[in-house]
């Protein structure tokens, strides 16, 4: 095989006209910024709601005054977040009725507020011991932790009580009522393994790789078309060769897509900054897997030779037709084929179910890199090179049937089956034009 | 110097014979026409000039050295097919082009913005070409095949689709690169350019060259139709003229007919005017023939067959 020589020179100026031009286009910025945006705003959304809960507030309203202290402390060990007052001179005076009255409007707040106050307001009776009806006025479906706190605060002053009306000294019955067994709960937090959330930020990375490839197909087309549709091959075949003007739109392509990559992952990242939190998670834990030095070498390899492998691809396809219409239409099933096996084995990946066909996928390269990314600090370093290596292979042997077919395609002035020549091309029929 | 010369090339497209033995040479400051009507293979010569397609046989040698890309440096080239790129503005695609043929960036601006000045469109140099008009991208087109100053230059069918005056515009164009001492060679099927421009030009039918030569032996090779009006039958110049046909069956007067007389190959019409006044013919009007280049190339390309008999190259 003969490879080409190429005029660099030539190679970088299709390169950044390319590139320029993408920049300039709104499909590419469309692309680049409204996909993350999704997650972004899913994120702020969520801490939106999340953030409600900072705005509960316990009201107690206590006349004799032992008990709010006692309810102050131990609900701000259970729920940080929650304000607990004593209410108002004004409040502690009223009636039962009048305090129903006073709540009603709270409790049940107009509805065109979009975000009601959430509230309790906790009414100790009188002489409390002795009246033991603890009224809790509540302006939402009450939470658990809170009620039963309530119920505990209550129930251990009523047995102080009870305790030093027995004879107990008071410090006999504190130590009484403090009295707890010692239960330790082990829980994963949410349900998630670590094994599992150590998946999440490559297995992201996959999905951001499949999305780039679905989206990115479209410009690549629109590049690849750009000069038959506009009349410009010749003029330019002029001045440079078919591979220099091939190899240049393949690194503007490369360049876009880094591009892609970059905003992608970057919006990635602050979302998950943003949604940790309120789902419990830890990002240090979840962005952990990605800084581990298999990760920082592999996934920028498998990213770039993943799309490239995919690029090539809609190059081939771009290059047998004369407009972007054509070129979508070629492309579409082809996407298909290739992309739906990708979601499914994804998916029995993270589940682990199909494990022989995952494995086998691995080796298939069109597939290695949706697979691997995810599975780079489990699988045997052999397995992850050899892989890499056929998939680096079948990129370059994609790039020379490539530049077979976009020879073969070059000025052409048949009229014929695109796949009818592009199997022609592949079989390696004498060039007609070239 | 000889800036291009070709010798014996071919190429075939599977079994259709495109260029058959073609040869001919351009010298610098002349300015060549590439003749041929549609599918004579005159853009598929001009691509292995550039080396876009190789010869299956033959040689081509460009400003000395074998053709290749390296060329483009020297070379201006305007395709048949006419585009730029829409959204890029018209400076923009000259420094593009202008790079791409070897020139630095700054040079490739001044003369782009030089350019797109004497071609009256520096107000639109900075507006991308799709909210151009045809003829303003037509321009801007020209203007990339000149950007390098090329010592050759080299138009596919140039005139066609421009308006008169961008017609006029490229003239004048092709005649400053010539009068620069660039070699002009273009191809096209308009004969009144071709007339206008040429020093010399080359007929091509069917892949293969039919004349060479510059446009007084062109015209030469035609040998015109006299016009004549006489009262007797001319016919009797059966020595001099080949055939003889009524030009008109409804004359004005009766008694002188028109004809229109074609000569014998090798008989001029002086030949004639000396067998009427020797036969004692009384003729009443006697026009000489003006072949324009049209003629000339309906004589040599209108024979279809391509054994047609050869025109002196
Ligand atoms: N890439 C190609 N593949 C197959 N046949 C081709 C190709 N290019 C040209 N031909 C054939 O070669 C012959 C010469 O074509 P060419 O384009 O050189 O003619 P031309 O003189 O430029 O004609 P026109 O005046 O119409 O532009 C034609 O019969 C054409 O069909
Ligand atoms: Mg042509």
């Amino acid at each position: 095989m003969k490879i080409p020589r190429l005029n660099w020179r030539h190679v970088l100026l299709v390169a950044s006209r390319d590139f320029r031009q993408t920049l300039r286009t709104r499909s590419f910025w469309l692309t680049v910024f409204l996909m993350p945006m999704l997650p972004v705003v899913g994120g702020l959304a969520g801490s939106r709601l999340a953030g409600d809960s900072e705005r509960e507030k316990i009201v107690v309203i206590d006349p004799d005054g032992h008990m709010e202290p006692r309810l102050a402390a131990a609900l701000h060990r259970v729920a940080p977040d929650i304000d607990v007052t004593p209410a108002p001179e004004a409040l502690t005076k009223l009636q039962t009725e009048a305090l129903d009255d006073a709540f009603r409007s709270y409790i049940a707040p107009p509805r065109e507020d979009p975000h009601p106050p959430k509230g309790y307001v906790i009414a100790v009776p009188r002489n409390f011991p002795n009246d033991v009806h603890v009224r809790i006025w509540v302006s939402h479906n009450p939470g658990h932790t809170i009620i039963t706190t309530i119920n505990d605060v209550m129930s251990t002053g009523m047995r102080d009580a009870a305790m030093t009306q027995a004879g107990l000294s008071p410090a006999e019955a504190a130590r009484i009522n403090a009295l707890e067994p010692t239960l330790s709960t082990r829980m994963p937090k949410h349900g998630l393994s670590d094994a599992t959330l150590a998946k999440i930020a490559p297995t992201a990375l996959a999905y951001i790789l499949m999305l780039a490839v679905i989206m990115s197909a479209q410009w690549l087309l629109q590049a690849m078309v750009e000069e038959r549709s506009g009349k410009l091959l010749e003029a330019l075949l002029a001045c440079i060769t078919p591979d220099e003007l091939l190899c240049g739109k393949l690194i503007a392509t490369l360049e876009a897509l880094v591009v892609l990559f970059a905003a992608w992952i970057g919006a990635g990242l602050l979302a998950a900054a943003i949604l940790c939190p309120h789902l419990g998670l830890s990002f240090t834990q979840i962005v952990a897997p990605l800084t581990s030095l298999r990760m920082l070498i592999g996934a920028p390899f498998f990213l770039l030779t993943g799309s490239a492998a995919l690029a090539l691809i809609c190059l081939a396809i771009g290059a047998q037709c004369e407009t972007l219409r054509e070129a979508q239409g070629m492309m579409m099933p082809v996407i298909f084929v290739l992309m739906l096996p990708v979601q499914m084995l994804l998916q029995m990946q993270v589940a682990g179910t199909a494990t022989q066909a995952v494995a086998f996928a691995r080796w298939v390269p069109i597939w290695t890199p949706f697979l691997d990314l995810p599975a780079l600090s489990t699988q045997a370093d052999w397995s992850i090179f050899a892989q890499g290596g056929l998939l680096l292979g079948f990129c370059i042997l994609e790039a020379v049937v490539l530049t077979r077919v976009f020879r073969h395609a070059l000025l052409r002035n048949d009229t014929g089956s695109k796949w009818g020549s592009l199997v022609a091309a592949l079989l390696g029929q004498k060039d007609r034009a070239l | 110097m000889t800036a291009l010369s070709v010798s014996h090339i071919s190429k075939s497209f599977g079994s259709k014979l495109a260029v058959d033995d073609l040869s001919f040479s351009v010298a610098e400051g002349e300015t060549f026409g590439f003749l041929g009507g549609n599918g004579a293979g005159k853009t598929t010569s001009l691509r292995m000039m550039l080396d876009i397609i190789p010869p299956d046989r033959g040689e081509i040698r460009v400003l000395g050295r074998p053709a290749a890309r390296e060329n483009a440096t020297q070379i201006g080239f305007l395709p048949e097919e006419r585009g730029l790129y829409r959204n890029m503005t018209a400076l923009d695609t000259l420094i593009y082009f202008g790079r791409l043929k070897g020139l630095s960036g700054t040079d490739a601006r001044s003369r782009g913005l030089a350019l797109l000045e004497r071609f009256g469109l520096s107000g639109e140099a900075r507006k991308n070409i799709a909210s151009f008009s045809k003829g303003m991208a037509q321009k801007v087109q020209i203007a990339t095949a000149l950007i390098n100053r090329p010592r050759l230059l080299m138009l596919d069918e140039p005139f066609s689709g421009l308006d008169p005056i961008n017609q006029a515009l490229l003239e004048d164009e092709i005649l400053r690169a010539s009068r620069e001492g660039a070699a002009v060679l273009f191809s096209t099927h308009i004969m009144q350019h071709a007339e206008r421009l040429c020093d010399r030009l080359l007929i091509l039918v069917k892949g293969r060259k039919r004349f060479e030569g510059t446009l007084s032996e062109a015209l030469a090779g035609v040998s015109g139709n006299v016009t004549l009006s006489c009262r007797a039958d001319p016919t009797a110049l059966a020595d001099v003229a080949e055939a003889h046909i009524a030009v008109s069956e409804h004359a004005s007067d009766p008694e002188w007919k028109p004809w229109s007389v074609a000569l014998k190959p090798g008989r001029t019409a002086a030949d004639l005017l000396e067998t009427c006044t020797r036969e004692g013919f009384a003729l009443r009007s006697f026009e000489l023939p003006r072949p324009t280049l049209h003629d000339a190339f309906i004589a040599i390309a209108g024979t279809t067959s391509a054994s047609g008999p050869e025109y002196p190259a």
